[in-house]
């Protein structure tokens, strides 16, 4: 099947991380400025969250100059998502549900485990068809996919 | 505790919780049920974000550890709140503090906040409570001490206005309103304001939670997070009316906590379990989870439990009365203010013996007295003619005499009546207690705890109105009468 994709932070990352990811995937870098704009949010509750995403390889840190930045397996993936659509094998399990706006690829608490194991399968292939040469398995457990067949140009 | 009787007490809990999940469909007791048995397993694997706590609630040391060196006080404390508060700042990871009637618990633990922030601006302290009521007059308390303290009160079923500042609906509308005025870039705007739109989201909770000083939530509320690692722990969870929260409830903070003060009176109401929850409780074998509470029994352990030893609600010799009755004299009187008259019993004769024989014998008798109600509206009267600033509370200990008094006497904004339960945390100037009946069981009426709740609710003065003769055949009934100057209707 043709697919786009485009992808989400998982659930297990919280507010904190997601607004942190979306300002740095924006360009804005300066991590005091980050601090600065969030006093809602403690400075320890900030740092955690910029650890684990740093952690998790969602972003890298640059120590000296208090700067954040995508990872680069992280600015691989969006160009691929943004350039790309993809020939992977979706289960029918996952795809009967699936609506003109796609559907979100993730693991819910009340899948049975194939069910479960069927949407890992799937995202370690998305992983795999981005990026053959590169182990990414890291992801699987930090990014949520979104689905959506590719209509080709004329249809969007 | 003995390690076995603990695991065999815990299981009893967890298997208690499983009848009772698969016994109700209510979807809010569900999601309670199953946090708290969320709970219960952590804690059967040891997972607690500060073991060492765990363990010193299952097997507490011997001694109290060392107290913190603390000469300047926030608030004024006597001696015994003074020892407390230094127990509490001290090297062991749990406090035990006793705080019977009106000796100021609420007072110890916005001092003991107010000195941790001193010590540390950047401290984490969980404030729990059974109720929601007990949460916000804390918050309150401690609001007014210090205006730089971060709070949050998380999810405030009650409505109270009071602390309605301190909601995370609150606290993030203020922030966007500052971050509107402040951040001069449109997209990062956006991307921050889209993020906080959903105030019910539990992440936003989480980390407003963790990025206050104090967060306020019930000891429920605690389990609904979760809290990773040792990067998202609390210093301190403080646990008011400990004594009357279940064992999973009491679990809860302490898992995500590096140290506890745990506070409450195994002398006033224990937890309360609803018909459904006894019902369960009866038909397992040897089950006795609404009888042994292991708090109570913490707490006797006098070797470390702390008691505040001064009470400032009562007037003499319902102080005295109180000490004598419930705390082995051992509870002294810092409000020394003599009134007269201020225990009265008045004793009536029955036009006929109360709860009706019907009643009695019926399978949910409605325990009720009309003959009190009677004296009862009277007297509220007679006191409010005499005085209409007082504030009067009429307690019974059972619901459907308070529903009756309720109507005998209808609505007034200071005249409160309810039964004991309903009473507990709070005080009134006179305090009217129905004993109701003139036959039958003593149950409620022998009950140590409820009564002593209900007595020490009065500042100046208690009206017992019941039957002297039916009264006489109980000894907890025939003490308080020695303390009363008589009267007859």
């Amino acid at each position: 099947m043709q697919v786009k994709i485009d992808f989400q932070l998982n659930r297990r990352f919280g507010v904190t991380e997601r607004i942190i990811f979306g300002l740095v995937m924006h360009g804005f870098s300066n991590a005091r400025e980050i601090y600065l704009s969030l006093p809602v949010f403690s400075d320890a509750v900030i740092a955690n969250a910029i650890k684990n995403l740093v952690n998790q390889q969602i972003l890298s840190a640059d120590i000296e100059t208090g700067t954040l930045a995508l990872s680069e397996p992280m600015v691989a993936i969006i160009d691929m998502c943004l350039e790309k659509s993809f020939d992977i094998v979706v289960p029918d399990s996952l795809t009967k549900d699936m609506s003109q706006e796609g559907f979100l690829l993730q693991v819910e608490r009340w899948m049975p485990k194939e069910l479960e194991d069927e949407v890992i399968h799937t995202k370690e292939a998305i992983l795999q068809e981005m990026l053959p040469n590169v182990k990414l398995d890291l992801y699987l457990y930090s990014l949520d996919f979104v689905i959506k067949q590719n209509r080709g140009e004329a249809d969007e | 505790m003995n390690k076995q009787t603990w695991i065999e007490h815990l299981s009893s809990w967890k298997q208690f919780l499983r009848d009772r999940l698969s016994d109700t469909d209510d979807r809010g007791e569900r999601i309670k049920i199953e946090r708290q048995l969320r709970t219960l397993e952590r804690v059967s694997c040891g997972a607690a974000l500060n073991p060492m706590l765990l363990s010193e609630f299952i097997n507490p040391s011997s001694d109290l550890g060392n107290e913190l060196e603390c000469d300047s006080f926030s608030l004024n404390l006597n001696d015994s709140q003074k020892k407390a508060v230094r127990a509490a700042l001290g090297s062991n990871e749990l406090t035990l503090i006793q705080g019977p009637p009106g000796t100021g618990k609420t007072q110890v633990i916005a001092e003991i906040c107010l000195q941790v922030y001193q010590r540390n601006p950047g401290i984490r302290i969980l404030v729990c409570s059974e109720t929601h009521v007990a949460v916000n007059n804390l918050i309150n308390r401690i609001a007014k001490q210090n205006d730089e303290i971060r709070i949050v009160r998380i999810q405030d079923k009650e409505n109270d206005d009071s602390i309605d500042d301190f909601s995370p609906e609150t606290l993030i509308s203020d922030y966007l309103t500052w971050a509107s005025a402040s951040i001069k870039n449109k997209d990062a705007l956006s991307i921050i304001s889209g993020e906080l739109q959903d105030s019910s989201d539990k992440s936003l909770e989480k980390a407003l939670a963790l990025s206050a000083n104090i967060a306020g939530m019930t000891c429920n509320r605690a389990a609904a997070y979760d809290f990773r690692d040792s990067t998202e722990m609390f210093d301190i969870a403080i646990v008011d009316e400990v004594c009357k929260a279940t064992l999973p409830e009491i679990l809860a903070p302490l898992l995500i906590a590096r140290k506890a003060v745990l506070l409450g009176d195994p002398m006033q109401l224990p937890p309360v379990f609803c018909s459904e929850e006894r019902n369960i409780i009866r038909l397992r074998e040897g089950c006795n989870l609404d009888k042994y509470m292991y708090i109570d029994a913490l707490f006797m352990k006098s070797d470390i439990s702390l008691m505040l030893d001064t009470q400032y609600r009562m007037s003499n010799k319902i102080s005295k009365m109180i000490s004598e009755l419930f705390y082995d004299g051992m509870l002294k009187n810092g409000r020394n203010d003599k009134k007269e008259n201020s225990v009265t019993w008045m004793n009536y004769n029955p036009t006929q013996p109360w709860p009706m024989p019907q009643e009695e014998s019926s399978e949910n008798p409605r325990i009720y007295n009309e003959d009190e109600c009677f004296i009862i509206s009277d007297l509220v009267n007679d006191i409010i003619s005499s005085d209409s600033d007082l504030k009067i509370g009429i307690i019974s200990p059972y619901k459907a005499q308070s529903m009756l008094l309720k109507k005998a006497i209808g609505i007034a904004d200071n005249v409160q009546i309810d039964t004991v339960d309903g009473f507990q945390g709070k005080e009134c100037d006179v305090i009217i207690f129905s004993v109701t009946r003139t036959t039958g069981s003593y149950r409620f009426l022998a009950d140590k705890r409820r009564i002593n709740v209900a007595l020490s609710r009065a500042k100046d003065r208690i009206i017992i109105v019941g039957e002297a003769k039916y009264a006489a055949g109980n000894n907890l009934l025939s003490n308080i009468m020695t303390y009363c100057t008589f009267r007859n209707k």
